[in-house]
């Protein structure tokens, strides 16, 4: 009697645990993001504009990565925050430069959205322009002919 | 003797038939009609162009660098306006044809770099003459709603009224100096609605990023007993002698001339009314009624460079054409706007002649520096009023909503105790809401 007892209690606590688990589904059918809808972008612009929409209450975590050693594993920053009436959000985001992961969560009562946007900030510094545009002459030694 | 008698009488029924005719002229006003002492609108002191070069100025102005990056100007609007009347009057000037286009045409050379200028429906007449232009391509067109100014790959200039687009072609491609600075520097980005969730609206609403600072301004009264007796002498002029004055309880002046045919009423917190129902008999010309109007209010010692023309609406006086010509006061070169109507600046002109008049005249009182704000943005004021807006449009959610949105201005409204509020006015479904500009809250709705 003992062991069934035991067995249902561990039963009742491991479905207790698991729950939230089992009911924020993960459904990749729906976005959150409106914008900007391509997944892979380059831009001169040093911030973007992340747009999206959900439900009031919904909480959204948006966490943006840089490249460390050929992966995305380099946590810039994080931002958390709630939605409230309207359900949807604007947030404007810094980029650094070279390129950008951005992963946008969104953990509702029954749901949980992840949707991820690479941007590249090309910041418009090219080589081959910089070497051209540097003026070699006042580094030119000039000899003076008799 | 009988001779000189008749000579007499002669010139005596000489004199008296000049004198009939002369009287009759008097009486039925044929002085002005047959034009004899030459009262064109340029005899008033106040020139034409002059006057509509002060009071013609954008009530937006949008600038598009291409690819998202938009922004609005919200302090310093008529520097840019005044670069771009430049460009507008030499294409005026050169041009000989105006073409009808497509609205995607215009959404085209609008998403490319670009300048535009949004107005509540300027005449082109009271345009082309605020550029000293005598006529011009535009003159037919009553309602101008906007005017783009492309700045790249296209010499043109496009005219938007409420009813058709029209294109003007520029020698070339139009170059401002002061949006290719702008360009350079840190401005508050705009998105369209459409851009940011998908939504029908083509709207502009600044993100989240650099705040917007946008000062109160509490005003005092312009008007004490003195202003008035000065206003009621230059307006009433030689008729003031034989005019009456009763000061109401409340210290409100009240003028009037010919048993009432003539009032004008001066209130204590600066509104003033006038009515003349001695109309004139030319007909009216909406450059004429401008003038008219704008002089008038010269009169009331209000400076012209605070205004904004707003609108020139043909309407009848007692089967007499006429014109109600609205201006708007303005503040760091937003408009105020108030919960009542009657304080807008509103003439009635008949002819050359004002028939009525009613207005404010308040004078702005320096920011205080710690109630300095940064206002929040039309998203969060519609966040703030969302569950009364939801219920009245059975929307679901705020892309619902947004779809609704038909037109977003930051502006002054001015509240009861006659201080001028940074607000939102935010078009949904054809009704005006005035957002308070700091908390959100609704502080008009159903504005005209």
């Amino acid at each position: 009697m003992k062991k069934i007892t035991a067995i249902i209690a561990m039963f009742i606590i491991i479905f207790s645990f698991s729950g939230p688990a089992y009911a924020a589904t993960i459904k990749s059918d729906q976005a959150i993001l409106t914008a900007p809808k391509s997944e892979r972008m380059t831009t001169k612009n040093s911030s973007v504009v992340l747009a999206g929409k959900g439900s009031e209450d919904d909480r959204v975590t948006i966490e943006i990565y840089t490249k460390k050693n050929s992966t995305f594993s380099d946590l810039q920053q994080e931002i958390r925050f709630q939605l409230i009436n309207m359900g949807t959000f604007t947030k404007e985001i810094d980029l650094y430069p070279g390129e950008n992961k951005i992963v946008v969560s969104l953990k509702g009562k029954d749901i949980f959205l992840t949707e991820t946007r690479y941007i590249t900030l090309d910041s418009g510094i090219n080589l081959a322009d910089l070497i051209k545009d540097l003026s070699f002459k006042d580094s030119v030694i000039r000899i003076n002919t008799p | 003797m009988t001779t000189h008698k008749e000579n007499i009488k002669s010139a005596l029924l000489i004199s008296m038939i000049l004198m009939s005719v002369a009287l009759i002229f008097l009486k039925f006003d044929f002085v002005q009609l047959f034009n004899l002492y030459q009262t064109s609108p340029y005899s008033y002191a106040l020139s034409l162009e002059e006057a509509l070069q002060s009071t013609i100025r954008p009530k937006e102005v949008i600038i598009r660098f291409g690819g998202n990056n938009n922004t609005k100007i919200i302090s310093g609007s008529q520097r840019y306006y005044n670069q771009t009347r430049n460009a507008l009057k030499q294409a005026l000037s050169g041009a000989v044809s105006i073409k009808e286009v497509t609205e995607e045409m215009y959404l085209k050379s609008q998403s490319s770099k670009s300048l535009e200028l949004g107005f509540t429906a300027l005449n082109g007449k009271l345009l082309s003459r605020s550029f000293f232009l005598e006529t011009s391509l535009i003159d037919n067109i009553s309602d101008i709603k906007s005017i783009l100014v492309p700045l790249i790959d296209e010499s043109a200039i496009y005219i938007k009224s409420s009813e058709k687009i029209y294109r003007l072609e520029t020698a070339s491609i139009v170059s401002l100096d002061t949006v290719d600075s702008l360009e350079n520097s840190k401005y508050v980005k705009y998105y369209s609605l459409s851009y940011l969730f998908g939504s029908e609206s083509l709207e502009l609403v600044p993100s989240d990023g650099p705040d917007i600072n946008v000062q109160t301004y509490d005003t005092i009264s312009s008007m004490d007993s003195q202003s008035a007796e000065e206003i009621s002498r230059d307006v009433l002029k030689e008729r003031y002698d034989f005019a009456n004055r009763i000061v109401e309880t409340d210290g409100s002046n009240i003028y009037t001339y010919n048993y009432g045919q003539e009032v004008l009423k001066i209130s204590p917190n600066g509104y003033i009314e006038y009515l003349n129902e001695e109309f004139s008999s030319k007909d009216a010309s909406v450059e004429q009624s401008s003038l008219a109007a704008m002089d008038f209010m010269q009169k009331m010692g209000i400076d012209l460079k605070t205004l904004a023309f707003e609108k020139s609406i043909p309407i009848k006086i007692q089967g007499r054409n006429a014109y109600r010509v609205i201006f708007s006061n303005t503040a760091d070169d937003l408009r105020i706007i108030s919960s009542n109507e009657k304080y807008d600046l509103s003439a009635v002109v008949v002819g050359d002649k004002i028939y009525s008049f009613t207005g404010i005249k308040r004078t702005m009182l320096p920011y205080d520096l710690s109630r300095n704000k940064n206002i929040i943005t039309p998203f969060e004021a519609l966040e703030t009023e969302y569950s009364s807006l939801s219920r009245t449009y059975a929307v679901k959610s705020g892309v619902e909503l947004f779809d609704k949105i038909g037109d977003i201005e930051l502006l002054y409204f001015m509240d009861l105790n006659y201080a001028y509020i940074p607000c939102w006015k935010i078009i949904i479904a054809d009704k005006v809401y005035i957002f308070n500009g700091y908390t959100g809250e609704i502080m008009s709705y159903g504005l005209g």
